[in-house]
């Protein structure tokens, strides 16, 4: 594989993961015990 | 209602595995990796990712407020949200989804024969797919056998309620489905030649973005996608605990939706590149979702080394996909049906016997589904304008408060700017398509009865219209009180 297209490959997939990663983290962040399961559920 | 106990997701992890198995659909697999090939691959990525902030994710906290504060199905939610002389959006939103169901619950039950087949060994070397393909759709016993079978299976599931059908069901075919994609595309992208395939999907040529139908392709495609504007999100968010999260978890949903296309499309193209010749996987990517899929990926799968395994794995997950979102529609139609006092489990009952009864034309003549899928696929576009309609009614910038209410980010004013863009966006996608049909067609476009043509759209809607227009004031009666309901009209509308 180039190094072009592992470039755009780990932008996209990586971008994508990051905001997910980090919606998931803001989920799971407020009450750990409890994973997923925030302090508004 | 009073008395007996609301149904509700048993966790907040519940409703986002409910809600992304329902976004990822057959289209996640066989659509996008097709369309994002043809219209410039990275280019089409980033008016995708741009769709999905300024469409998908504004309509899906839309629904998720709608249905989490009326507490009713679609046609209860625009009543409460609108007001009762609106009601009919409801109903139309509700109609253009169960017109989807009726052809979808085929299309899971095609799935599941060739699960079936190539799990009891069916597709190995020298299987013919375009041979295998006709014999299966010309025999209508077996079409309709499958089709029965994906509707008996759902019914059952939404038979069993939230927690003990839903819940549970999901919990394990999202997991197992992206498990078998993780799979799928880890063989992919290590076969030799498959760095070409995946070269379609993501290096981008700019200069398609300053065309205008790739923006529409991928507008569409998100819209499509992401179930924002089905009612689907709208339904599941119903029976959400209180103050559940709203913000995070629409961004959850879309944007798992999306990466799950990735995934899809490494898969497919990477294959299709690395195994077949260029013009081969060029005329495979122009075969449609159908030929694509049921035809071509038959073909490959059977040459390449653990055919059978690879086979069964790949419908498995279009089979898990399919039946996830089908279980959603279902759940709509069954949700608006309860709402008017119907005990859940008669109403799976009567649901699952009209899906049947009304899946069959679908079943027996392809020429049908395809007008059916042209005609209320599209239609889910004026579903979601209609979802940006009943907030912007409610108040825009009293919706974003009360999202904020319950949501661990903060969302800002770019979700108000978005909404009044919606309307916008829709005339721009849904001319675009109207125009599609009259450049396609150019002596049949108006015709009803062609396939295709914007004839029968408008035909079909005008005739779903008249009948929700008729049935306003009736449904607006008849569907129950939830908590958002004016009290001065209630004693008629609490019958449950």
């Amino acid at each position: 594989m180039d190094i072009e297209l592992l470039t755009w490959m780990l932008f996209f997939i990586g971008g994508y993961a990051a905001v997910l990663g980090l919606l998931l983290r803001k989920a799971i962040w407020k009450d750990p015990k409890d994973p997923l399961d925030g302090p508004t559920g | 209602m009073a008395g007996e106990e609301r149904e509700q997701w048993g966790s907040r992890v519940a409703i986002i595995v409910a809600a992304v198995a329902m976004a990822v659909g057959t289209g996640n697999i066989w659509r996008f990796p097709r369309v994002a090939a043809e219209w410039g691959g990275g280019a089409f990525l980033v008016a995708v990712t741009v769709g999905v902030v300024v469409w998908a994710v504004p309509l899906l906290m839309c629904e998720f407020l709608m249905g989490s504060r009326s507490r009713l199905g679609n046609i209860g939610a625009f009543r409460d949200f609108m007001g009762p002389r609106n009601t009919w959006a409801g109903a139309f939103m509700a109609c253009v989804t169960i017109g989807i169901m009726f052809y979808y619950s085929v299309v899971a039950g095609w799935c599941i024969r060739y699960f079936v087949v190539a799990a009891t060994g069916g597709m190995q070397p020298g299987i013919e797919g375009q041979a295998f393909w006709d014999e299966f759709i010309g025999s209508p016993v077996e079409t309709i056998g499958y089709h029965a079978a994906a509707v008996a299976f759902t019914a059952g599931v939404v038979f069993r309620g939230i927690k003990g059908g839903l819940e549970r069901v999901l919990k394990i075919f999202l997991p197992a489905l992206l498990f078998i994609l993780l799979v799928l595309a880890v063989r992919a992208v290590t076969l030799p030649g498959s760095g070409e395939g995946l070269r379609y999907l993501f290096v981008p040529e700019w200069s398609l973005l300053l065309s205008g139908r790739v923006w529409l392709e991928a507008f569409t495609q998100v819209a499509w996608s992401t179930g924002a504007g089905w009612g689907l999100m709208m339904v599941y968010a119903v029976y959400a605990r209180d103050r559940e999260d709203i913000g995070v978890n629409s961004g959850i949903i879309a944007f798992s939706d999306v990466l799950v296309g990735f995934v899809a499309a490494a898969i497919i193209l990477g294959t299709l590149f690395a195994v077949a010749p260029d013009e081969v996987a060029a005329e495979a990517l122009a075969a449609g979702n159908v030929g694509l899929t049921f035809i071509y990926i038959v073909d490959l799968l059977a040459t390449m080394p653990g055919a059978a395994v690879l086979s069964a794995l790949f419908f498995l997950a279009l089979a898990l996909a399919g039946i996830s979102s089908f279980i959603a529609m279902f759940e709509l139609a069954t949700t608006n049906l309860m709402n008017f006092g119907v005990e859940r489990r008669r109403a799976a009952v009567w649901v699952g016997l009209a899906t049947f009864l009304f899946g069959i034309p679908s079943a027996v003549n392809i020429t049908f589904l395809d007008n059916q899928d042209w005609v209320w696929g599209v239609g889910l576009l004026i579903s979601g304008l209609l979802t940006a309609l009943a907030v912007t009614r409610y108040g825009i910038e009293k919706a974003r408060a009360e999202i904020n209410e319950t949501s661990d980010v903060h969302i800002g004013r770019w979700w108000s700017v978005c909404m009044r863009m919606i309307p916008v966006l829709f005339v721009g996608i849904f001319g675009w398509w109207v125009y599609q049909s009259v450049v396609d067609h150019p002596d049949t476009w108006w015709n009803p009865f062609e396939t295709f043509s914007t004839g029968t759209m408008v035909v079909q809607w005008l005739v779903l219209f008249l009948v929700v227009f008729a049935l306003n004031d009736f449904l607006a009666r008849r569907v129950r009180a939830g908590p958002m309901t004016e009290t001065t009209s209630s004693s008629d509308r609490s019958r449950v």
